[in-house]
């Protein structure tokens, strides 16, 4: 993990791993990546790609985590226990493609309406309707 | 020379004193309508709800600041409350999210009402229209007095729309017609 | 009837209900729309829940379907108070993916856009922070002298509020001799307005009273909540990516980076008064090191980034705002994200809030100075 880590600012890691991975990075002060700013995930056809942005105050260190997610089976153990910032950031996330951070305190959706979208807006598969063409006025 | 009627009508439309004059007559007395002056009541005080949605909402509060003044025609009264407003100005891009409680808010406010559409989100969806979450124009589901074009409408546009929107309320009054 | 006879009841500890309390979308000092969900016990607060989302109009969908230039107004929208450093990280962004090189002079430009932009940003805080305690006079005094800044910026970009000034490849056109004239007036009168300020607002013993020793939360839970910005810097922490990661042309000018030492509310609102001048100083070297030369880099007409990725954060008057742009080689972003500074920041709404009193929270809403157009994007 460590040195191809450091070169590349990169890491990847799998859905099984992915938490203990985060506690190392954040626990090891060899590492010390203190917070978490951002979560997101790109639709890449067949995968989800959760991307993850680390940043360590103590060394000025960026890293990004990308964790592969399969389509059909979106799940993945939820940070938010480690970085609070996951609380937000996974909520985003899940209104927007639809994947489930098991785990989380407070998994009610943040950006969506209270019953949801009732579709995931920024998945591949999900195609905005082109301009509106209904008539204006009552 | 005779001064015709016409001139003479003329001349009084153009000169806002001898119109009052004529209006007063002799014993400075004016005979109208209740209607009527309800009208210029309420269209020289709208009481405006403080309902800013987005970025439009920053130029309603410019016009409503020290340079463009919205108190020098009696509007700058902006109420937090929807029953003591009169006016709902919605200034900014309306979600769908966000349409329940702006159409309660609608209701919530007293008779006689109006509503201006400020900006382009507000007028047909604006520069969102396409957007999975964003109403294509507010008057999909509220009753629209005065459209408001820009993005965002200066707030001299603004004040214009308002000052419209006094002419519309003091004419349906003279007319007799729906506020 | 016999006559009633008082007898005196006992002293008998009440109990106390929480109360839940709405503080809707609707409302004078949400600052836009946000909901916050307030349970109190009494007129304290026990637990606050912000919920975003009423303002959510798909920009990140908007983007898969707008070609790279054709964004940048979107970026005006985002947090539409400081626009100028919303344009900006967007485009630098598109910038680092293509491998443009900007000209010196759009550089500069760029500089004192932005900064002027801080400063008409943080003189809105400072006025609708002076609102929401009460204090509608602040308002007006900070409203006036932020419109010689948005006509600054409408001489040179055309509006007062969202400019699409900052292009890819460089900025919208040159300024004029008259803008700079005006500049260097406005930076003479500063100044005087920021001590108008002082004498009126800060000075003031009943505004520092409302604000001195509130919400006071530990930088580490800060830091875990993913907080950036002044909220940062006012418990101690010199986080500014300005000095941190310098973008631009930002590490060729010497200025300060106000930082805290408790964290509560009023240093939170201090930040922002010392980083005006902080500013106006950035703009003054900017000045005086303007070159000549273009305002456009030579772009191809059609922008078309290679594949790849590429991350990009600004420093803006809320805090870290990050583009991340994914590009499949066509003229459209296959996925573009934005880091959103109040985003986070609001995230951190319940852990200020708990314990304070209800006529705070709208102290606590004002310091943190959410844009919603930036939430929620």
């Amino acid at each position: 993990m460590n040195e191809e880590m450091m070169a590349t600012g990169e890491l990847v890691s799998t859905p099984a791993t992915i938490k203990q991975d985060m506690r190392e990075l954040r626990d090891n002060p060899a590492y010390g990546f203190d917070r978490l700013l951002d979560v997101t995930a790109v639709d890449r056809g067949e995968t989800f790609e959760i991307v993850y942005r680390l940043n360590s105050l103590k060394t000025g260190r960026d890293l990004v985590v990308k964790v592969a997610l399969p389509i059909a089976s979106p799940n993945l153990p939820s940070l938010a226990d480690l970085w609070e910032s996951a609380l937000f950031g996974e909520r985003e996330v899940q209104d927007m493609f639809g994947i489930v951070f098991e785990g989380h305190p407070d998994p009610r959706p943040l950006l969506a309406p209270e019953d949801g979208f009732g579709f995931f807006p920024l998945r591949k598969s999900y195609v905005l309707p082109g301009r509106s063409g209904q008539p204006s006025g009552r | 020379m005779e001064v015709t009627t016409a001139e003479k009508q003329l001349l009084a439309a153009q000169d806002p004193q001898s119109r009052l004059s004529e209006l007063l007559g002799p014993d400075n007395v004016i005979v109208t309508s209740v209607e009527q002056v309800l009208a210029w009541a309420q269209g020289h005080s709208f009481w405006p709800l403080t309902s800013g949605l987005a970025c439009c909402a920053l130029e309603m509060m410019a016009c409503g600041a020290g340079r463009y003044d919205l108190a020098r025609f009696g509007y700058e009264v902006f109420r937090p409350s929807p029953r003591h407003a009169d006016l709902l100005i919605v200034a900014g891009t309306l979600t769908w999210k966000m349409a329940p409680p702006l159409v309660r808010l609608y209701e919530q406010m007293p008779e006689s009402k109006w509503v201006i559409a400020m900006g382009s989100c507000a007028i047909g969806g604006g520069p969102f229209v396409d957007s999975y979450s964003v109403v294509p124009g507010v008057d999909q589901l509220l009753p629209v007095d005065v459209y408001i074009p820009g993005c965002p409408p200066r707030p001299e546009a603004l004040m214009h729309g308002m000052l419209t929107l006094k002419e519309k309320v003091m004419a349906a009054k003279r007319r007799g017609g729906k506020k | 009837m016999a006559p009633m006879k008082l007898e005196p009841i006992g002293v008998t500890p009440s109990g106390t209900e929480r109360y839940c309390l709405n503080l809707g979308p609707q409302h004078p000092s949400t600052h836009g729309v946000l909901r916050v969900m307030l349970e109190l016990d009494g007129e304290t607060v026990v637990q606050a829940t912000p919920m975003l989302g009423y303002l959510h109009r798909g920009i990140e969908k908007l983007a898969e379907a707008r070609t790279y230039p054709q964004f940048i107004p979107y970026t005006d929208r985002l947090d539409y108070v400081s626009s100028m450093c919303n344009n900006l990280a967007y485009c630098q962004s598109v910038e680092k993916l293509v491998g443009v090189e900007v000209p010196e002079r759009a550089e500069y430009i760029r500089v004192m856009m932005a900064e002027l932009n801080r400063i008409a940003s943080h003189m809105l805080f400072i006025g609708a922070t002076a609102l929401d305690l009460g204090g509608m006079t602040g308002m007006m005094y900070t409203f006036r002298d932020r419109e010689y800044i948005l006509d600054l910026f409408n001489l040179a970009s055309g509006s007062r509020l969202t400019y699409s000034y900052v292009r890819i490849g460089g900025v919208m056109n040159d300024i004029s001799v008259e803008f700079i004239d005006l500049l260097r007036k406005f930076l003479a009168e500063l100044p005087g307005m920021m001590t108008e300020y002082d004498n009126l607002i800060n000075g003031n013993e009943i505004f520092q009273a409302r604000l001195k020793g509130v919400a006071v939360v530990p930088v580490e839970r800060l830091v875990s909540l993913g907080v950036t910005g002044p909220v940062l810097r006012a418990a101690g922490l010199k986080d500014d990516l300005r000095i941190k990661k310098p973008y631009g042309i930002y590490n060729r000018f010497q200025f300060e980076i106000p930082t805290g030492t408790v964290g509560d509310n009023w240093e939170r609102y201090m930040m922002r008064v010392l980083e005006i001048k902080e500013s106006a100083n950035i703009i003054a070297q900017a000045l005086e090191g303007l070159p000549e030369g273009p305002v456009m880099a030579k772009i191809p007409k059609v922008i078309k980034p290679p594949v790849g990725e590429v991350y990009h954060a600004n420093e803006t008057p809320r805090g870290e705002l990050g583009f991340y742009i994914v590009s499949d080689g066509t003229t459209k972003p296959y996925r573009l994200h934005i880091r959103r500074p109040t985003f986070y920041n609001l995230g951190s709404i319940d852990a200020l809030c708990r314990g304070v009193k209800i006529a705070d929270v709208a102290a606590v809403l004002a310091v943190l100075d959410p844009c919603m157009g930036e939430a929620d994007a």
